[in-house]
């Protein structure tokens, strides 16, 4: 019988016919977990693709050319012309060595206190959950306003650093001390890194307290029955077990803390004499002061490569065995 | 009950309009009307209410925006279209108009200052149709006139101007016995005599937008410069700018102490209301803010003309102006606006709501009776005639956008603050300034 001569109760059973066996294909087909597991990552992929990717190939290509803000169309493509004008730029220089000195002294102090207070959370505590819980605050406030509260506390005028160290500088006879926390170029590097430790701790504390609570209790007692120390315990059994975690967190904070816009930005503004520059606060002097988008940019993106070699070798290191 | 236009279906029954049909019919009938509303290029009848946007920067006095966003309304009223008004706080303005510009959408007029006018200027309506008639009824003082008319037209309408007046505590300089000063000199030995009285003056030696403004009128009055009239050609390495420096290094070390090396804008501010302070430069937001607070400063605090040195009395400012982007979809309407704002019986009572704090860009309007009432604030228009915007005697170009958000000037001074030789210092300003001349496009 030919297909049109038939019936419309005979379509419609065709239809159903159909419209089962396309369910039941589109069943097999998601149990198949190369492609099911393809289609649940496809909304994080296009979230990141829509909201990571794509800026990032917009400042990609910006960074090759003289694009001004608002005059796309006479953007001329200047190969690495922004890259090489930074390398001669004395700002740029002195930013440079500001972000490798925040970067490393806040990953470092980060790591080491990070590790400290996990530990001691991993103790058996009163109001363990209650500790726990303000361990995260600084975390979880938005760091705008942490910093705020931090250009308080260094306030040339009003600073309860400086106040509270006076009480004891008095009590032992000498004459109280005027600090300069944000005006001296030491000092104000110092200001801005601890501020950037104290929002930063909670991440590596928590972190690292899950993977502590990942360690089997067995190597412990095993380690015990051999006759180990609190020292050897921490460095033969916490240590090496925590080494993927620790690396895994070290490659983010180290991320994070290069792309640290707002401590800077609130606290010195780049100042004194750029002494606390990092990238992304020149970045945004170039890009939104001067509105020179190219430059910007550049700044932007100078750290991409080192930061790719950076993550290969830390990966690389959570992933080897001993 | 309705009736309905029931179909015969094939097997024979009958039934109200199939889905199918009902979806193909409404999607033809969209569809046909889409066609026709793009065919004739216009929006649908719903959505021809135009709405004039503007943004600035939330104001100091906030009875200002108020008053703006009724001013506004009424327009709107006259109009007949909708009309908003967004205020967002300084420090985000910039990368807003960075944002706007470059998606070429956004609010209808923008608020502009100083070299935002130039960075902006290729997309800026100009605006002279609209302001040469005003100009010639009710004249602009020059500041905003060099500040906004760029390669000869007016680029962005001129709104209001800051003074920047001495604030002295006037109580300490009693006690301390000396005259208030009328010159750099003056203040530098008053100020010995104040800081030895535990009261020290400051102003910022930082990364602050007003250290730079405040500098640079310094630079002025000793007869230097950072730009040319060229606007191009850099001057700041100059026998002027080393008697200046000299100068700001002896006011620091004799009269200041070293928190003005950490201060950002408001950092003067506390100082003055903490009421440590004696003097310091600044617009009246101090005093002003005293008042509302009703803080003991409010007392204390008076205003003095702008300090001269061996060339003469500069002073700084910012302009702040009104500019139409060229992709704005309401122009004509903007340009509307412009003519309302300016009108008698409205810029005024703007003014007069803003309490003081907004200088007239305007002859016409300077004579506000809100300078008038508080004594404390009478002596704010006289300084017109001193005041010039950034890069004077050239125009607040993009190099001096960039000089000024590399904080040359402030960074100097602090360079020999911290132990460097002044003449290595000035070149070290005068490279970098060379280098943003060199770069900036």
């Amino acid at each position: 019988m030919a297909p049109g001569d038939s019936s419309p109760v005979q379509s419609e059973a065709l239809a159903a016919t159909l419209r089962v066996r396309y369910t039941r294909r589109l069943a097999d087909y998601l149990q198949q977990e190369h492609i099911l597991g393809y289609l649940l990552l496809l909304p994080a992929f296009l979230w990141l693709a829509a909201l990571v990717a794509y800026p990032f190939g917009m400042a990609l290509s910006y960074c090759l050319t003289d694009i001004v803000v608002g005059r796309k169309q006479a953007a001329k493509f200047i190969g690495l012309g922004n890259f090489i004008s930074l390398l001669n730029n004395e700002i740029f220089i002195q930013t440079v060595k500001n972000s490798f000195t925040f970067t490393v002294s806040a990953v470092t102090l980060k790591a080491v206190f990070g590790l400290l207070l996990a530990l001691l959370l991993n103790k058996d505590l009163k109001f363990k959950r209650l500790i726990r819980g303000c361990v995260l605050l600084p975390w979880v406030m938005p760091v705008a306003l942490s910093a705020l509260g931090w250009k308080w506390m260094y306030d040339s005028l009003y600073s309860v650093i400086t106040w509270t160290l006076n009480r004891f500088v008095l009590l032992v006879g000498m004459p109280a001390l005027e600090i300069n926390w944000l005006g001296q170029a030491k000092l104000a590097m110092a200001s801005v890194i601890v501020v950037n430790t104290w929002i930063g701790l909670p991440f590596f504390a928590i972190t690292l307290l899950a993977g502590l609570q990942a360690i089997p209790g067995e190597l412990y007692e095993a380690a015990e029955v051999d006759g180990a120390t609190p020292w050897h315990k921490f460095f033969h059994v916490t240590l090496p077990m925590l080494r993927p975690v620790l690396a895994v967190v070290i490659l983010f904070s180290t991320i994070f803390t290069f792309a640290d816009f707002n401590t800077v930005y609130v606290l010195t503004q780049g100042g004194p004499m750029n002494y606390t520059h990092l990238f992304a606060t020149l970045a945004n002097m170039f890009a939104f002061q001067t509105l020179d988008l190219g430059r910007g940019a550049a700044v932007s993106l100078f750290m991409f490569p080192l930061l790719m070699v950076l993550v290969f070798f830390i990966l690389r290191l959570a992933r080897r065995e001993y | 009950m309705a009736t309905t236009k029931r179909s015969k279906l094939p097997h024979g029954s009958t039934r109200a309009i199939s889905r199918r049909r009902f979806l193909s019919t409404t999607a033809v009938a969209t569809g046909a009307a889409g066609m026709g509303w793009l065919a004739e290029r216009k929006p649908p009848a719903y959505a021809q209410v135009r709405e004039l946007t503007a943004l600035a920067l939330s104001l100091f006095a906030p009875p200002g925006d108020a008053r703006f966003g009724e001013l506004m309304q009424e327009f709107a009223k006259q109009a007949g279209c909708k009309a908003r008004f967004d205020t967002i706080a300084v420090i985000q303005v910039p990368p807003k108009l960075a944002a706007e510009a470059e998606q070429q959408a956004g609010h209808d007029l923008v608020d502009v200052w100083e070299a935002y006018g130039y960075l902006h200027r290729e997309n800026l309506e100009p605006l002279d149709d609209v302001l040469e008639p005003i100009n010639s009824k009710y004249k602009f003082f020059t500041g905003p006139k060099e500040c906004f008319q760029i390669d000869g037209r007016w680029k962005v309408a001129p709104w209001y101007w800051l003074a920047f007046p001495q604030n002295v505590w006037e109580k300490h300089w009693k006690d301390a016995k000396v005259e208030f000063p009328k010159t750099w000199a003056d203040l530098h030995a008053a100020g010995k005599v104040l800081k030895k009285n535990g009261h020290p003056i400051g102003i910022q030696i930082s990364h602050s937008t007003d250290g730079t403004a405040f500098w640079q009128a310094c630079l002025w009055c000793y007869g230097g410069k950072v730009f040319e009239a060229d606007s191009k050609t850099v001057a700041i390495k100059s026998a002027k700018t080393r008697e200046m420096l000299d100068f700001a290094v002896a006011l620091y070390n004799d009269c200041m102490t070293p928190e003005v090396l950490s201060w950002d804008d408001a950092g003067n501010n506390r100082f003055i209301l903490s009421g440590k302070g004696s003097w310091t430069i600044n617009p009246p937001s101090i005093y002003l803010a005293a008042v509302r607070d009703k803080l003991p400063a409010a007392k204390e605090l008076n205003h003095l003309p702008g300090l001269a040195g061996p060339a003469g009395r500069h002073n700084t400012t910012y302009n702040h102006g009104l500019g139409l982007w060229k992709f704005s979809k309401n122009k004509d309407l903007a340009k509307e606006f412009l003519k309302f704002l300016y009108s008698e019986g409205k810029f005024d009572s703007w003014i007069t709501a803003a309490g003081g704090f907004c200088m007239s860009p305007l002859e016409k309007y300077a004579d506000n009776d809100v300078w008038k009432k508080d004594p404390k604030l009478a002596m704010l228009p006289s300084e017109g005639p001193y005041v010039h915007s950034s890069g004077w005697p050239g125009k607040p170009t993009q190099y001096v956008a960039a000089f000024d958000a590399q904080f040359v000037l402030p960074d100097m001074i602090a360079k020999v603050i911290a132990g460097e030789k002044p003449e290595k210092a000035i070149e070290w300003a005068e490279a970098t300034t060379l280098k943003i001349v060199k770069e900036t496009k």
